[in-house]
């Protein structure tokens, strides 16, 4: 078959059909671009709960009049500590300076005195910031007669623990329920817009076309939906993350837009919806044939 | 040509044949008549092999129902015109394009496809509205339209299920005089009607006649 023929065949459909094609490429346009917001959106708050985590140490608060030598020796037995990635002192005038950076007040005009204890800041490698392990590595400090006490933020990393499993969930089932409802809108328009070549198809049927005679220029009209829909919605996306990209990126949180690689993907999807939408769409007519 | 043998066929609520057999050979003018719902446009499908008998085997031009494969089926009906009752023209293309169609799918260079389309065209008397749609047309010259596109691929045989159930008496007459004048020309033409005003004034032409769910194979008597 002549491929000029699919092409003519492929610009009637498109000109026969202009309501139709229209309402395919916009239901494709509006699916791809509720899954791009609903990626970035789950990208950026698993980032967002990461930076979290990052956040996480233990601050082990020193007895006074601890000499050197002997903080020293604290310092290297905590490093081989599992888990332990670095230990950095915090002197009481170090405490005092950060109190003040904190809280705006100089601690001396508090009280008399500067009550605030020498510390030993402790960051832990990321694997090791769950709460069992760093209950078992607050177990194994306060052995040391030099500490007096060892915290951490307990109830932000049990708050973090138990919301970043919801969030692994909820994000999957929205992936799955955004695909799938996707799939299912996309399918159903363009069944539709196949259903009114009903007649067409079956006319070219009984005057002896071939499968891939009827099937291809509705392939490629699917495939010319899928991508004109996929690329508006990659255009409206990037308009949209622009703006969000401007208003919640901060010094500590960097929102993430998606990268190039990420547009094509999204490209593709939209692309093989609109193809495969039309070829498993085609195949009622085309079953007993 | 066209073999029915032994061929018996039934839809789930009624049984349309038990046990038919005729044949058609080339060059053959033959009417099909029978009551309404006893099976005229069944029989034709199954020419078509749009349909399969429960029993038996169609042959034509070599496929048999029996084992024909389905990428075959395209190929046998482009050696078959099919005419319908209600012309399935498509409606987005004009007449030209209509009757283009079946040598487009043959794989026909352009120049040729014109050369084919205006010669048979001229020839069913339609000529003037190539560029006209389907919608702009009467029924007589729709018909006429499918007439060509069934004749455009030169095919052995014309199959013809009502072709003139839409039309008036003299329209109808003047259809089947084109039906007549294609098959002078050599191509078998097989008719489904319940126009028996028509079949009656066809002398000498061979008739089947489906009649409890047999098929009775007649020619038309001479009067007088």
């Amino acid at each position: 078959m002549n491929p000029s023929y699919y092409f003519k065949e492929f610009l009637r459909y498109l000109k026969t059909a202009k309501s139709a094609v229209f309402s395919s490429t916009v239901v494709i346009a509006l699916s791809v671009l509720l899954l791009g917001i609903f990626l970035t959106i789950s990208i950026n708050s698993v980032k967002l709960l990461k930076l979290i985590r990052d956040k996480v140490e233990i601050d082990a608060y020193l007895n006074d009049g601890i000499q050197p030598g002997a903080l020293s020796r604290l310092s290297a037995d905590i490093k081989t500590i599992g888990g332990v990635k670095n230990v950095t002192y915090i002197s009481k005038d170090e405490a005092a300076k950060i109190f003040a950076q904190d809280f705006g007040q100089d601690i001396l005009e508090v009280f008399d005195y500067n009550p605030l204890p020498a510390s030993l800041k402790i960051n832990l490698y990321d694997e090791y910031k769950t709460i069992d392990r760093i209950e078992k590595i607050k177990g194994e400090l306060v052995k040391y007669k030099e500490i007096n006490d060892v915290v951490y933020a307990q109830k932000n990393l049990e708050i973090l623990e138990r919301n970043s499993q919801s969030l692994v969930f909820l994000n999957l089932s929205l992936f799955v329920i955004i695909t799938f409802s996707s799939i299912f809108l996309v399918g159903n328009t363009i069944r539709l817009m196949i259903q009114s070549k009903k007649d067409t198809i079956e006319i070219m049927k009984l005057i002896g076309s071939t499968k891939e005679t009827i099937r291809t220029p509705f392939i490629m009209e699917g495939f010319f939906q899928g991508f004109l829909g996929s690329i508006l919605a990659v255009i409206i996306l990037q308009i949209f993350l622009s703006y969000f990209y401007s208003t919640y990126t901060n010094n500590d949180f960097n929102f993430t837009i998606m990268d190039t690689k990420f547009l094509i993907l999204l490209v593709i999807f939209g692309t093989l919806l609109g193809t495969l939408g039309s070829a498993i769409s085609l195949r009622k007519y085309l079953r007993l044939y | 040509m066209i073999n029915f043998d032994s061929i018996s066929f039934s839809y789930p609520s009624k049984e349309l044949f038990n046990n038919i057999g005729f044949k058609i050979d080339k060059g053959e003018f033959v009417f099909l008549i029978g009551e309404s719902g006893t099976g005229k446009t069944t029989l034709l499908r199954m020419i078509n092999m749009e349909l399969f008998p429960s029993t038996g085997e169609v042959v034509v031009y070599g496929y048999n129902s029996k084992n024909i494969k389905k990428p075959e089926i395209p190929l046998l009906r482009r050696k078959i015109g099919f005419v319908f009752q209600d012309y399935k023209l498509l409606n987005d293309r004009d007449v030209f394009e209509n009757v283009a169609l079946p040598l487009y799918l043959a794989g026909l260079k352009p120049d040729v496809i014109k050369k084919k389309v205006f010669n048979i065209l001229n020839e069913v008397g339609v000529f003037d509205s190539y560029k006209k749609f389907p919608v702009e047309l009467s029924g007589g010259e729709q018909q006429r339209v499918s007439i060509a596109r069934a004749m455009v691929n030169e095919p052995y045989i014309l199959i013809a299920d009502e072709p003139t159930g839409n039309l008036d008496p003299f329209v109808s007459f003047e259809i089947i005089k084109l039906l007549l004048n294609i098959n002078l020309k050599g191509t078998a033409v097989f008719i489904a009607t319940h126009n028996y005003d028509i079949v009656k004034r066809l002398k000498g032409k061979r008739l089947l006649q489906i009649k409890d769910k047999k098929v009775l194979d007649v020619v038309i008597k001479e009067q007088g």
